[in-house]
């Protein structure tokens, strides 16, 4: 298989620091070949300036609003916001497919220094006015406001905001992946159309279709590129999940945000939470096996949210169900 | 960040992924990458144009450049056209037990601010060696390679894992290992601006743009003249770099260089230690203001007998690292470099320190 794939785009970010900001404006134009095992990568230097350049004035626009997002009690530690377009071509053989996408992307680190807790949050979109950051205010509202709250009593039920089910999607397909003799009764992922990402990275369509069933994987049809410079990668796009009963009782404890990823040791699948209940906020641990994640999650909301999490993964409201929640210090 | 003064510029870099072993040696990937870029301190954030084509270049940034923009890529890439088949073969000679996958990046970068311009090729190796019981991984230049090589492929592995118990004994820093740890417990809280505290008086840790090491360089990615910093007397690393021409340069070591004073204690070791020789990662968390180290090459001392460890992980408070180190001798030996990927931008760092010993890390 040899093939040949060209890119060339523009983005303009904002990269904010401690200390200051810069705007950086970049535009590219590369190629890279495989050809007899051998991947090249090559700058092709031709003028592409100006075309669907990003507006500086929208990625200032939204640091300003995050920046007014944040209370005193947060600080900004890192932030890159970014906007920008990009065409591609893809030829191999006599196949070949051409492809424009948009991008924008927020991606900001957030601290409560007198906590000594910090929370990673990634926003997406096709265009930097389509981001919503109403996502980032549970998250920033418990960081805010982490008055110690004694851990309710296990087994409970717990709620998981949008950002935490997207970055649950894509730990949990990896696991099915890495342990396919598991079984998932309840549980069918799949990779669904996203309007802003339709192409995955040789320019083939990115199609809805299941990616495990009970039986467990059923194989990943796709290839992620995110830039020449890089070979592609077979990864399952904007991923989601059916199946999911729905939640019989409500649940006055939320996992906001993950502090640290989730981690897979073979066996269980574990994450370390911020977790907020009405009387403050607490640091817990879930840690199960990936069937048990799978058994014990609750539809919770009706709305789902993309987020640029790997491929992208769509997050939505979820409880999991009769959870046993390790508190940490 | 608003401290980036204006500039030019300019980097070709070529860099190959090799597969090596005693009798094949198969090219994996290439990349070759022109960029330029522009910073103008404008009204508002400062802004830097940045792309790999000359066209980014408007009238104004003639005045920055110094020189023909076109004369220079070629001038650029013209250094990089050597042919790295020797070079190849030099590290498959030490493919004796394990494969290796061998990364060499050839750069070479011009900046300028209109007044200063300065012109440097570089070149280092990234050499790694996977087997079950280890992952190691060596930075040098080309110069270093004969001298780093064998220290790096001559050490032993086990497959036991390493004990919670043996992670805390005395840690007895070997082969310049020390500038790893120092690197992380004294070089990027520098880069933050936070002041030392708890290192003994007799250590010095400096940052050394001179030499001929991995990070050396007269003038910044910014074109500002570069010169040493005194970290453990409260200076910050004086170079703003980057890791290409879209990255935004920011305050990071070139050379981590520690040195001991000739007061300094002797080292007596303990019946019982460990030796460490080679570090796989490090980091630094400023809001914990933890260091986390990932040792791969380490020996268990007993009296008279030794044996090697597996990998193993280390984390504790750095007030309590820095107050650990109780004995230092000797020259600064080069250890192979680090390359350090703080704040999402990599970049190579060359490191030296003596021997040092420290305490366990638990009880100190």
């Amino acid at each position: 298989m040899n093939e040949t794939y060209r890119k060339r785009g523009v983005t303009t970010r904002l990269e904010i620091r401690a200390g200051g900001a810069v705007i950086v404006q970049t535009s590219e134009h590369g190629e890279s070949t495989i050809a007899d095992g051998v991947f090249r990568a090559r700058t092709l230097s031709s003028p592409s300036v100006g075309e669907g350049a990003g507006d500086s004035n929208a990625v200032e626009s939204m640091g300003l609003s995050l920046e007014e997002m944040i209370p005193a009690t947060v600080s900004l530690e890192r932030a890159t916001i970014l906007e920008g377009s990009a065409d591609h071509w893809w030829t191999e053989g006599d196949t070949e497919r051409s492809w424009r996408e948009n991008n924008a992307r927020l991606h900001a680190t957030l601290l409560n220094a007198d906590r000594k807790t910090r929370i990673s949050t990634n926003l997406g979109a096709a265009h930097l006015n389509q981001i919503d950051l109403t996502l980032l205010t549970p998250a920033i509202a418990a960081l805010a406001d982490m008055r110690s709250a004694s851990i309710p009593a296990s087994p409970m039920n717990l709620t998981l905001e949008n950002a935490v089910t997207a970055e649950l999607w894509a730990a949990l397909l990896e696991a099915i992946l890495r342990q396919p003799d598991s079984k998932y009764a309840t549980l069918e992922m799949r990779q669904q159309l996203c309007p802003q990402s339709t192409r995955d990275g040789r320019g083939e369509e990115i199609r809805c279709v299941p990616l495990t069933n009970a039986n467990g994987p059923l194989g990943i049809p796709n290839f992620f590129r995110p830039s020449y410079r890089v070979p592609p990668m077979r990864a399952a796009f904007h991923l989601d999940a059916v199946g999911i009963p729905t939640a019989s009782a409500p649940s006055e404890c939320s996992a906001v945000a993950t502090l640290f990823p989730f981690a897979n040791d073979g066996r269980r699948l574990s994450v370390t939470l911020l977790c907020s209940n009405p009387s403050g906020t607490f640091r817990g641990v879930v840690s199960m096996t990936p069937a048990e994640w799978a058994e014990r999650l609750r539809a919770a909301g009706e709305d789902s949210f993309w987020f640029p999490v790997d491929a992208g993964s769509y997050g939505r409201r979820l409880m999991l169900e009769g959870v046993e929640i390790q508190g940490v210090s | 960040m608003n401290e980036i003064p204006e500039h030019f510029y300019a980097s070709v870099v070529r860099e190959e992924l090799w597969s090596v072993d005693t009798e094949n040696r198969r090219l994996l990937e290439e990349r070759r990458e022109t960029g330029f870029a522009i910073c103008r301190n404008v009204a508002g954030y400062p802004r830097i144009t940045a792309g790999d084509h000359l066209s980014i270049l408007d009238a104004d940034s003639h005045r920055l450049i110094g020189v023909d923009p076109e004369g220079l890529e070629q001038m650029l890439e013209g250094s990089l056209e050597l042919d790295q088949t020797p070079l190849i073969a030099a590290v498959s000679r030490f493919a004796i037990a394990t494969p290796l996958r061998v990364r060499v990046t050839r750069r070479a970068r011009y900046v300028s601010n209109g007044s200063v311009h300065d012109a440097q090729s570089t070149t280092f190796l990234v050499v790694t060696a996977s087997a079950p019981g280890l992952r190691r991984s060596v930075i040098c230049t080309e110069d270093e390679l004969e001298s780093h090589l064998p220290l790096f492929m001559n050490g032993g592995h086990s497959t036991h894992p390493t004990t919670l118990e043996q992670r805390d004994l005395p840690i007895l820093w070997a082969g310049g290992s020390a500038s790893v740890l120092l690197h992380e417990a004294l070089g990027h809280p520098a880069e933050r601006g936070m002041s030392p505290d708890a290192h003994p008086a007799w250590l010095s840790v400096l940052d050394r743009p001179s030499g001929a090491s991995l990070g050396s360089m007269a003038f910044d990615d910014c074109a500002v003249a570069t010169e040493e910093r005194l970290l453990s007397g409260g200076e910050s690393p004086g170079c703003l770099r980057r890791e290409s021409f879209r990255s935004d340069p920011i305050r990071r070591m070139s050379n981590l260089h520690v040195e001991v004073t000739p007061n300094a204690p002797s080292i007596e070791l303990p019946e019982r230690f460990m030796t460490v020789r080679f570090l796989g990662a490090g980091g630094f968390d400023p809001l914990t203001d933890r260091i986390r180290l990932t040792v791969t090459h380490a020996e268990l001392n007993e009296g008279e007998t030794s044996r090697h460890m597996a990998p193993f992980e280390l984390e504790y408070p750095r007030e309590r690292i820095l107050r650990s180190i109780i004995a230092g001798e000797g020259p600064p030996i080069t250890y192979p470099g680090v390359m350090c990927g703080e704040d999402g931008q990599r970049v190579p760092v060359g490191s030296a320190a003596p021997l040092l010993l420290s305490q366990s890390w638990r009880v100190s």
